[in-house]
């Protein structure tokens, strides 16, 4: 037996990015991908160059974006990690975790980068 | 007796004689039969080598566990005619190793039993063993889901992570963890929960919840792994924010 | 001689039955919504640069092929959402100063708030998109 494990660290930040995944991601897919080239017309307008920069225009919003996108990163590559390994995947455990959570945060930091820069 | 028959399909491994293969057996149909009265029809009447556990016969002693269609079930409680016209497989309990035909070796449980402690654990215990602890009913409800548990193991012929670490506490044995961790008259809880916050107790399991899909007391081992799940993280930062606060 | 069988469940366990495949394809939405999540992310990275460079990305999202990947990815999203809402009542613990929560008002409650969350995301995006 090892001592007490840092599996909570981890697990917490999955089970917030799972509540936001879970209200979020369908209405995100929607709204950015489906709507619009379906031919809905006020959410293909908001998807213009000008629109989308008026979406983010706010610095809250951005911050409020990039926080559920990191979020639901950690939430999905922690869910990867442990199919992975639930999968019996031929990779020792550490470098899967490094691989899911290096992921998460690569996502986590290109997003704040990018919000940065709209 | 009826002239209906049915075939059963058991699994029958003798350690010197081979690897394991499947005998077929024709039995009796009767409305009433569980998979368990089946067996023993074969044991007395056919064939007397069939090694297999049983005992009480009502869903108590979990002693007759095995897997019937490929399901972990107490073949007491498993009628035959929902398995008609057959044929009905019985093998021993997945995830276990196979002692013979369909015993299985369940020394690795009993250990993991007694990691948690499932028992109440007093400070005080050696001063008065005539001391009564009184409890509320609202008390009695916050565990006593858990404590229907009958150590029938289908838990863990169900749990695809046992399969995967050896080590893993495993539903029954960290059900009953909580099952005392949650009475008000226990005082063990936080050695039961150096054993349980380590990977190898309730951070292996990703919630499959098949334990208690397959569970004869409906128990839900599952929510209790998460619910402990819930208390080790606060626990986690507690222990984070305030390194200074002595624990025992 | 002892000679014990190992039958331990193996990589495959998933295949097994139906619930475990439900549980199967719970764990799989993981990889749908992280392409989404970084499809999002490619999107705001775009909308940093010249509107050219934006529109040739977002013609490429909304192209019919990815439409239909979006539709599959909303349906594993939505079996996240599902599946997620529905275990929570067993995940929570049982009593709350000391009294039971009925399992379908959690769920309810769930349900709720995310048929308020995405009508309040809708209502801001199709604004801003008609002003």
């Amino acid at each position: 037996m090892s001592g007490r494990s840092h599996e909570p660290l981890f697990w917490s930040l999955f089970v917030v990015g799972s509540v936001l995944a879970a209200v979020i991601v369908p209405a995100l897919i929607l709204v950015t991908s489906v709507f619009g080239p379906f031919g809905w017309r006020w959410f293909a307008d908001a998807f213009t160059h000008d629109g989308i920069r008026d979406l983010l225009q706010h610095s809250i919003v951005r911050l409020a974006i990039g926080a559920v996108i990191a979020l639901i990163a950690v939430h999905a590559c922690h869910r990867l990690r442990h199919l992975a390994i639930d999968l019996h995947a031929p990779l020792p455990a550490g470098l899967i975790g490094v691989l899911a959570y290096g992921s998460a945060a690569a996502v986590a930091v290109l997003t704040a980068i990018f919000l940065a820069l709209v | 007796m009826s002239d209906t028959t049915i075939q059963l399909e058991v699994f029958r491994y003798r350690p010197d004689n081979g690897g394991p293969t499947f005998q077929s057996y024709e039995v009796p149909y009767h409305d009433d039969w569980v998979v368990l009265d089946a067996l023993n029809y074969v044991k007395n009447y056919i064939d007397g080598s069939l090694s297999f556990r049983w005992s009480c016969r009502m869903g108590v002693c979990g002693s007759c566990g095995m897997q019937v269609n490929g399901e972990p079930a107490l073949t007491c409680a498993a009628f035959v005619r929902d398995h008609m016209p057959g044929p009905i497989r019985v093998e021993p309990l997945v995830n276990f190793p196979v002692e013979r035909d369909l015993v299985v070796d369940i020394n690795g449980f009993m250990e993991k039993l007694d990691h948690v402690k499932p028992y109440l654990v007093r400070d005080d215990e050696a001063d008065d063993l005539s001391a009564e602890y009184l409890q509320t009913p609202t008390q009695l409800d916050r565990y006593k889901q858990f404590s229907m548990c009958i150590n029938c193991m289908l838990c863990y012929a169900a749990c695809p992570v046992i399969g995967r670490v050896d080590e893993f506490i495993g539903p029954a044995a960290l059900a009953l963890a909580q099952r005392y961790n949650l009475d008000s008259r226990d005082q063990g809880k936080n050695m039961r929960q150096d054993v349980i916050f380590q990977n190898e107790g309730i951070w292996e399991c990703t919630f499959v919840g098949e334990c208690s899909e397959v569970c004869p007391k409906h128990v839900d081992p599952a929510g209790a792994i998460q619910q402990a799940k819930l208390e080790g993280a606060v626990d986690y930062y507690k222990r984070l924010l305030t390194p200074w606060a002595r624990r025992s | 001689m002892n000679r014990p069988l190992d039958r331990r469940l193996g990589w495959t366990w998933w295949t097994r039955n139906g619930s475990y495949f439900r549980i199967f394809l719970r764990e799989a939405t993981s990889a749908f919504i992280l392409a989404e999540v970084v499809l999002f992310m490619l999107l705001l990275h775009k909308a940093g640069q010249d509107a050219e460079t934006y529109l040739a990305y977002r013609d490429f999202l909304w192209h019919p092929l990815m439409v239909v990947f979006h539709l599959v990815a909303l349906a594993f999203a939505l079996w996240h959402t599902i599946s997620f809402f529905l275990i929570a009542p067993n995940a929570l613990p049982g009593q709350v100063a000391g009294r039971r929560i009925p399992a379908a008002f959690i769920i309810g409650q769930q349900f709720a708030g995310l048929a308020a969350v995405t009508l309040l995301l809708f209502l801001w995006v199709a604004w801003v998109g008609a002003t």
